[in-house]
């Protein structure tokens, strides 16, 4: 942390961001620099606070340290060349943004995906789902100084990147998913690993909350912290666990179905105490029906092609056309809108990140807070910067 | 939402075009087209009728810079794409995020792609790109890239479309315009593009 100045003596020193600030402050106040390389802001996130004493009068998140633009990238790849960048976009939920990708242009294209792919990108998504919630328990409550829990963590998600390994080939920035289905099978070692997974991570979660959820520290951290009502999050845009933090019952897979969704019977856990403790619980109830969900899938899983006979060959041309695709990810809605003029590149993609706008609220939700608790908000948003900088 | 409610709660402004869009095929429910004037007014309905913001994204071709504005709904989902067309020349649009704040990061994200200035924004800064790149809009096509909007737009089912609206003309010449070939949008595109590179 730098930029400590002497209230009296207004500098004008630091950089454009910094300046710019400083030029709206009040007397009296301090003007505190978080990050980039700060271990609380999970990547590249830079906030730069106005502090009266330890409460916060202003904050303002300045974004782009991780930007690579991803969408001019696909704008100038062929249709299947942009593919490996999805798991770049948020390389903790890599799998939704494949589906993301896959799902728009196959709707675009009128693509048709084999059941077996259906039930295959399912599991899959699930499970990177889980780990994306996982390493966030983890790190969220490293944040807030329990450093134990991250241990557990990252040895239950191990399972599943050692699973997701034998049909992606990567543990970390998948790129999975094609048109028309999936790159690879789900061999009968790879089911049996699932089944192995589900009852091990279920014996895990009541352990999970007797060591950390029903901890009356992290409950005095949490409880009241950071309240996010349902109107913020309409104003915002917000979505994905923070809004069913605000105890609205909202979920791309049950308000836009795509897939087999609707097949699938879970319920979409919410909370509507609207703190971070709220998100906190909707995110530990998503995992036992992320369980839930695999479950089933794994039951219900087809035989079949993975990927479909007619499947879109590397040289491909969509047709031409619009098209805006959604998927909920771990955090939140994921969108995809791209136009198509029938050439071999897109003309246009517009990736709708859901971390995005989970975050341009953080500045009005901290007024007024104290510093620590705005650690714990920021936390309880669950980002992933290289989404939100794409 | 049906069309008929969706056009009374439009009913103090002038859409130039609502279609009825196929959601399987474009995920959108409605499009609707409308005047940089009538915007804001329209993001207040949204706004008053428990509609969130989306996103807000740029789409350039030859008719000019076609921002589309994404709004669904958490209870009754059902996509509407707000839809306005604005001229290479003024590149220029009234803010919402006074509306809705979450268009304030969209907005500053197109500004640094496109350079489209959204008039009444409290802080235009670059959002993405550094501040010494901020006048390097690097999504910003060159004109002989440039297709026309109809030609790629999937044009819905139209419910309802005004007199002297054409998708071929940019909103400031409709009242002059009967047709317009696309050879003429072009050289209009063109001249626009130009005038734009020499400031």
């Amino acid at each position: 942390m730098n930029g400590f100045m002497d209230p009296g003596s207004r500098r004008l020193d630091g950089d454009f961001y910094t300046r710019r600030f400083e030029q709206g402050g009040a007397e009296g106040t301090m003007i505190l620099n978080m990050g980039p390389q700060h271990p609380a802001t999970h990547g590249v996130l830079r906030i730069i606070f106005e502090l009266d004493g330890e409460y916060i009068v202003r904050a303002e998140p300045v974004l782009g340290y991780l930007h690579r633009m991803h969408e001019k990238m696909g704008q100038s790849q062929t249709w299947y060349q942009f593919m490996p960048n999805m798991g770049r976009v948020d390389y903790l939920h890599a799998l939704a943004w494949n589906w993301a990708w896959a799902g728009a242009v196959e709707s675009l294209a009128w693509i048709e995906v084999p059941r077996r792919a259906e039930f295959i990108r399912v599991i899959t998504c699930e499970l990177n789902r889980i780990s994306s919630h996982l390493l966030w328990w983890g790190a969220f409550l490293l944040d807030l100084g329990a450093f134990t829990p991250i241990m557990y963590a990252f040895d239950d998600r191990e399972r599943i990147l050692d699973i997701l390994q034998r049909p992606t080939g990567s543990r970390l920035t998948y790129s999975f998913f094609r048109f028309g289905g999936v790159a690879a099978d789900l061999d009968d070692i790879t089911c049996d690993m699932i089944r192995e997974f589900i009852p091990h991570l279920r014996s895990r979660l009541p352990m999970y909350r007797d060591l950390a959820t029903d901890n009356m520290i992290l409950r005095h951290r949490l409880e009241g912290v950071g309240h996010i009502s349902k109107t913020m999050c309409r104003r915002y845009g917000a979505t994905g666990p923070i809004l069913r933090g605000a105890g609205v019952s909202y979920d791309v897979r049950r308000a836009e179905p795509y897939s087999v969704y609707p097949e699938l019977d879970f319920s979409i856990p919410t909370d509507d105490k609207c703190d971070a403790m709220a998100r906190y619980n909707v995110r530990m109830a998503e995992i036992e029906q992320s369980l839930e969900i695999i479950e089933q899938a794994l039951e219900m899983l087809p035989e079949g092609d993975f990927l479909a006979k007619n499947a879109p060959k590397p040289r491909w041309k969509a047709p031409k056309g619009e098209v805006y695709f959604a998927v909920e990810g771990a955090r939140g809605k994921i969108g995809v809108y791209v136009v198509s003029h029938g050439g071999p590149n897109p003309y246009r993609v517009k990736l709708r990140a859901p971390g995005f706008s989970n975050l341009s609220l953080f500045a009005e939700v901290t007024r007024g807070t104290l510093l620590a608790d705005a650690v714990a908000i920021l936390g309880s948003l669950d980002m992933v910067i290289p989404e939100i900088d794409r | 939402m049906t069309p008929r409610t969706l056009n009374a709660l439009f009913e103090d402004m002038q859409l130039h075009r609502l279609e009825r869009c196929c959601l399987e095929n474009t995920g959108l429910m409605f499009s609707c087209y409308l005047s940089s004037e009538d915007l804001r007014a329209a993001a207040k309905v949204l706004l008053e009728q428990e509609f969130h913001l989306e996103d807000i994204s740029m789409l350039e071709v030859l008719e000019g810079c076609l921002v589309v504005y994404h709004f669904d709904h958490f209870e009754q989902p059902g996509r509407i794409a707000l839809r306005v067309i604005v001229d290479y020349e003024t590149a220029a649009i009234p803010t919402i995020s006074d509306i809705y704040p979450g268009a304030s990061w969209h907005e500053r994200e197109c500004r640094d792609f496109f350079g489209v200035v959204f008039t009444g924004h409290e802080n235009m800064s670059p959002l993405l790109l550094s501040e010494e790149d901020a006048a390097l809009h690097p999504l910003q096509k060159e004109v002989r890239c440039l297709q026309s909007l109809v030609e790629i737009a999937q044009p819905g089912e139209v419910l309802s479309q005004c007199k002297n609206f054409s998708l071929f003309a940019s909103f400031s010449t409709i009242a002059e315009v009967e047709e317009i070939v696309p050879d003429q949008s072009q050289a209009h595109a063109m001249a626009n593009k130009k005038s734009r590179g020499e400031q």
